[in-house]
Protein backbone atom coordinates (compact mmCIF):
# COMPACT_ATOMS: atom_id res chain seq x y z
CA UNK A 1 0.00 0.00 0.00
CA UNK A 2 1.27 3.73 -0.78
CA UNK A 3 0.23 6.88 0.76
CA UNK A 4 -1.58 9.47 -1.88
CA UNK A 5 -3.42 12.43 -2.40
CA UNK A 6 -6.33 12.12 -4.48
CA UNK A 7 -9.03 14.05 -6.27
CA UNK A 8 -12.42 13.24 -6.06
CA UNK A 9 -13.39 13.75 -9.70
CA UNK A 10 -17.27 12.74 -11.57
CA UNK A 11 -20.38 13.02 -9.73
CA UNK A 12 -20.03 10.83 -6.83
CA UNK A 13 -18.80 10.67 -3.66
CA UNK A 14 -15.68 8.21 -3.03
CA UNK A 15 -14.85 7.01 0.64
CA UNK A 16 -17.46 9.62 1.88
CA UNK A 17 -15.29 12.41 -0.09
CA UNK A 18 -17.73 15.12 -2.46
CA UNK A 19 -16.58 15.57 -5.81
CA UNK A 20 -13.59 18.24 -6.11
CA UNK A 21 -12.45 17.43 -2.54
CA UNK A 22 -8.85 16.96 -2.02
CA UNK A 23 -7.64 14.11 0.62
CA UNK A 24 -5.06 11.71 1.46
CA UNK A 25 -5.27 7.96 2.41
CA UNK A 26 -3.63 4.85 2.00
CA UNK A 27 -5.55 2.20 -0.78
CA UNK A 28 -4.56 -1.17 -1.78
CA UNK A 29 -3.44 -0.64 -5.58
CA UNK A 30 -6.36 -2.58 -6.47
CA UNK A 31 -9.30 -0.63 -5.00
CA UNK A 32 -6.68 2.67 -6.38
CA UNK A 33 -6.83 1.17 -10.12
CA UNK A 34 -10.60 0.70 -9.55
CA UNK A 35 -11.37 4.07 -8.63
CA UNK A 36 -8.91 5.41 -11.28
CA UNK A 37 -10.05 3.60 -14.18
CA UNK A 38 -13.42 4.50 -13.80
CA UNK A 39 -12.75 8.10 -13.16
CA UNK A 40 -13.92 8.21 -9.31
CA UNK A 41 -10.45 10.09 -8.60
CA UNK A 42 -7.48 10.86 -9.92
CA UNK A 43 -3.91 10.01 -8.28
CA UNK A 44 -2.12 13.86 -7.35
CA UNK A 45 0.97 12.17 -5.61
CA UNK A 46 2.12 9.20 -3.96
CA UNK A 47 3.87 11.23 -0.74
CA UNK A 48 5.39 9.00 2.03
CA UNK A 49 4.19 10.08 5.23
CA UNK A 50 6.52 11.45 8.02
CA UNK A 51 6.71 13.37 11.27
CA UNK A 52 8.07 17.06 10.98
CA UNK A 53 11.28 17.57 11.24
CA UNK A 54 10.96 19.55 14.93
CA UNK A 55 7.67 19.16 17.32
CA UNK A 56 6.83 19.55 20.69
CA UNK A 57 4.25 19.01 23.35
CA UNK A 58 1.50 21.20 23.31
CA UNK A 59 1.48 24.31 25.40
CA UNK A 60 1.68 24.09 28.74
CA UNK A 61 2.88 20.23 29.04
CA UNK A 62 6.55 19.85 30.07
CA UNK A 63 7.37 23.39 30.73
CA UNK A 64 10.37 24.28 31.93
CA UNK A 65 8.93 25.61 35.05
CA UNK A 66 7.15 22.13 35.68
CA UNK A 67 8.60 20.87 39.45
CA UNK A 68 9.46 17.03 38.96
CA UNK A 69 8.22 14.99 42.17
CA UNK A 70 7.78 11.84 43.09
CA UNK A 71 5.31 11.91 45.25
CA UNK A 72 1.75 10.66 44.37
CA UNK A 73 -1.14 13.93 43.72
CA UNK A 74 -3.05 15.08 46.29
CA UNK A 75 -6.32 12.92 46.60
CA UNK A 76 -4.68 9.92 45.62
CA UNK A 77 -5.08 6.16 46.86
CA UNK A 78 -3.79 6.14 50.30
CA UNK A 79 -2.80 2.18 51.11
CA UNK A 80 -3.21 1.29 54.73
CA UNK A 81 -0.80 -1.02 56.62
CA UNK A 82 -1.91 -2.81 59.54
CA UNK A 83 -5.80 -3.88 58.59
CA UNK B 1 -39.47 4.31 17.41
CA UNK B 2 -41.05 6.23 14.53
CA UNK B 3 -42.37 4.93 11.20
CA UNK B 4 -40.18 6.52 8.61
CA UNK B 5 -40.83 6.62 4.54
CA UNK B 6 -37.28 5.86 2.98
CA UNK B 7 -36.15 8.61 1.30
CA UNK B 8 -32.33 9.12 2.73
CA UNK B 9 -30.65 5.91 2.20
CA UNK B 10 -27.25 6.10 2.11
CA UNK B 11 -25.91 2.95 -0.80
CA UNK B 12 -22.15 2.70 -1.19
CA UNK B 13 -20.66 -0.11 -3.29
CA UNK B 14 -16.47 -0.28 -3.66
CA UNK B 15 -15.97 2.90 -1.51
CA UNK B 16 -18.63 5.09 -4.68
CA UNK B 17 -21.39 6.33 -3.22
CA UNK B 18 -24.78 5.12 -5.64
CA UNK B 19 -27.25 6.42 -3.61
CA UNK B 20 -28.66 8.38 -6.04
CA UNK B 21 -29.08 5.97 -8.53
CA UNK B 22 -30.88 2.89 -5.75
CA UNK B 23 -34.35 2.81 -5.30
CA UNK B 24 -34.78 -0.41 -3.34
CA UNK B 25 -32.75 -2.30 -0.92
CA UNK B 26 -33.30 -5.47 0.38
CA UNK B 27 -31.45 -7.62 2.38
CA UNK B 28 -31.66 -11.37 3.54
CA UNK B 29 -29.59 -13.27 6.08
CA UNK B 30 -30.81 -17.06 5.71
CA UNK B 31 -29.91 -19.97 8.07
CA UNK B 32 -30.51 -23.40 6.29
CA UNK B 33 -33.15 -25.63 8.01
CA UNK B 34 -31.38 -29.02 8.49
CA UNK B 35 -34.16 -31.24 9.25
CA UNK B 36 -33.48 -33.81 12.72
CA UNK B 37 -36.74 -34.62 12.80
CA UNK B 38 -36.92 -38.15 14.68
CA UNK B 39 -39.81 -40.70 15.42
CA UNK B 40 -41.95 -38.62 17.62
CA UNK B 41 -45.80 -39.15 19.36
CA UNK B 42 -46.80 -35.66 17.92
CA UNK B 43 -45.00 -36.26 14.36
CA UNK B 44 -43.58 -32.65 14.44
CA UNK B 45 -40.89 -31.80 12.49
CA UNK B 46 -37.63 -30.81 14.06
CA UNK B 47 -34.56 -27.95 12.33
CA UNK B 48 -31.32 -26.78 13.54
CA UNK B 49 -30.07 -23.61 12.15
CA UNK B 50 -27.23 -24.69 9.49
CA UNK B 51 -24.65 -22.66 7.23
CA UNK B 52 -26.03 -19.03 6.53
CA UNK B 53 -26.28 -17.40 3.64
CA UNK B 54 -26.23 -13.34 3.19
CA UNK B 55 -27.14 -11.40 0.35
CA UNK B 56 -28.48 -7.90 -0.09
CA UNK B 57 -30.70 -6.88 -3.74
CA UNK B 58 -30.39 -3.56 -4.36
CA UNK B 59 -32.67 -2.25 -7.50
CA UNK B 60 -30.60 0.76 -9.57
CA UNK B 61 -31.14 2.79 -12.26
CA UNK B 62 -29.23 2.18 -15.70
CA UNK B 63 -26.74 5.01 -15.73
CA UNK B 64 -23.36 4.92 -18.01
CA UNK B 65 -22.03 8.19 -17.11
CA UNK B 66 -18.26 8.04 -16.01
CA UNK B 67 -17.69 6.30 -13.10
CA UNK B 68 -21.60 5.62 -12.66
CA UNK B 69 -23.32 2.24 -12.01
CA UNK B 70 -22.64 0.56 -14.80
CA UNK B 71 -19.08 1.44 -14.53
CA UNK B 72 -19.11 0.80 -11.44
CA UNK B 73 -20.64 -2.63 -11.48
CA UNK B 74 -19.63 -4.12 -14.58
CA UNK B 75 -16.20 -4.35 -13.85
CA UNK B 76 -16.72 -6.11 -10.47
CA UNK B 77 -18.82 -8.73 -11.95
CA UNK B 78 -16.30 -9.56 -14.50
CA UNK B 79 -13.44 -9.51 -12.05
CA UNK B 80 -14.98 -11.20 -9.25
CA UNK B 81 -13.70 -8.76 -7.02
CA UNK B 82 -14.54 -8.50 -3.67
CA UNK B 83 -15.72 -5.78 -2.11
CA UNK B 84 -17.18 -3.38 0.30
CA UNK B 85 -20.54 -2.52 0.13
CA UNK B 86 -22.65 -0.23 2.87
CA UNK B 87 -26.10 0.51 3.51
CA UNK B 88 -27.42 2.71 6.21
CA UNK B 89 -31.19 4.19 6.35
CA UNK B 90 -30.11 7.93 6.58
CA UNK B 91 -27.34 9.02 4.61
CA UNK B 92 -27.08 12.45 6.47
CA UNK B 93 -26.13 10.92 10.05
CA UNK B 94 -23.12 8.47 10.14
CA UNK B 95 -23.78 5.26 11.76
CA UNK B 96 -25.66 4.34 14.84
CA UNK B 97 -27.79 2.53 17.20
CA UNK B 98 -30.55 4.15 15.58
CA UNK B 99 -28.93 4.71 11.75
CA UNK B 100 -27.50 1.25 11.62
CA UNK B 101 -25.06 0.51 8.86
CA UNK B 102 -25.38 -2.78 7.19
CA UNK B 103 -21.81 -3.85 5.98
CA UNK B 104 -19.89 -6.44 4.73
CA UNK B 105 -17.53 -7.47 1.98
CA UNK B 106 -19.55 -8.69 -1.18
CA UNK B 107 -18.82 -10.16 -4.76
CA UNK B 108 -21.22 -9.30 -7.84
CA UNK B 109 -21.98 -13.13 -8.53
CA UNK B 110 -24.68 -11.89 -11.57
CA UNK B 111 -24.99 -8.93 -13.56
CA UNK B 112 -27.76 -8.61 -15.61
CA UNK B 113 -28.87 -4.72 -16.55
CA UNK B 114 -32.09 -4.50 -19.00
CA UNK B 115 -34.37 -2.43 -20.40
CA UNK B 116 -38.39 -1.97 -21.42
CA UNK B 117 -39.32 0.64 -23.76
CA UNK B 118 -41.05 3.57 -22.04
CA UNK B 119 -39.81 2.25 -18.51
CA UNK B 120 -37.44 3.69 -16.20
CA UNK B 121 -33.91 1.38 -16.89
CA UNK B 122 -33.96 -0.21 -13.83
CA UNK B 123 -32.02 -3.62 -12.50
CA UNK B 124 -31.61 -5.55 -9.86
CA UNK B 125 -28.26 -6.22 -8.53
CA UNK B 126 -27.66 -9.17 -6.08
CA UNK B 127 -24.57 -8.89 -3.61
CA UNK B 128 -23.44 -11.82 -1.68
CA UNK B 129 -21.17 -12.17 1.20
CA UNK B 130 -17.57 -13.16 0.08
CA UNK B 131 -16.07 -13.52 3.22
CA UNK B 132 -16.77 -15.13 7.01
CA UNK B 133 -17.89 -12.24 8.76
CA UNK B 134 -21.01 -11.51 7.00
CA UNK B 135 -22.86 -8.87 5.85
CA UNK B 136 -23.97 -7.33 9.35
CA UNK B 137 -25.03 -4.50 10.79
CA UNK B 138 -23.01 -1.77 13.05
CA UNK B 139 -24.05 1.21 14.89
CA UNK B 140 -20.36 2.77 14.50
Amino acid sequence: MMHGVYKVVGTLEYRGHKPGEIFAARLDRPAESRAINRGNIILLEHIQPSLPPEYGFPDGWLSADTVQSNDAPDGASVVERGK
Amino acid sequence: MAKRVALKDFVECDHVNLSQYARAVAYSSEHNRVDVSGFTSTGADEFLAGNTVQQVTVTFFGSYGTGEVHQTLANLHKARTVFNFEWRPDQTTTASITNPALRGQVQLLSYSPGVTRGEADTFDAVFTAADATGLWFYST
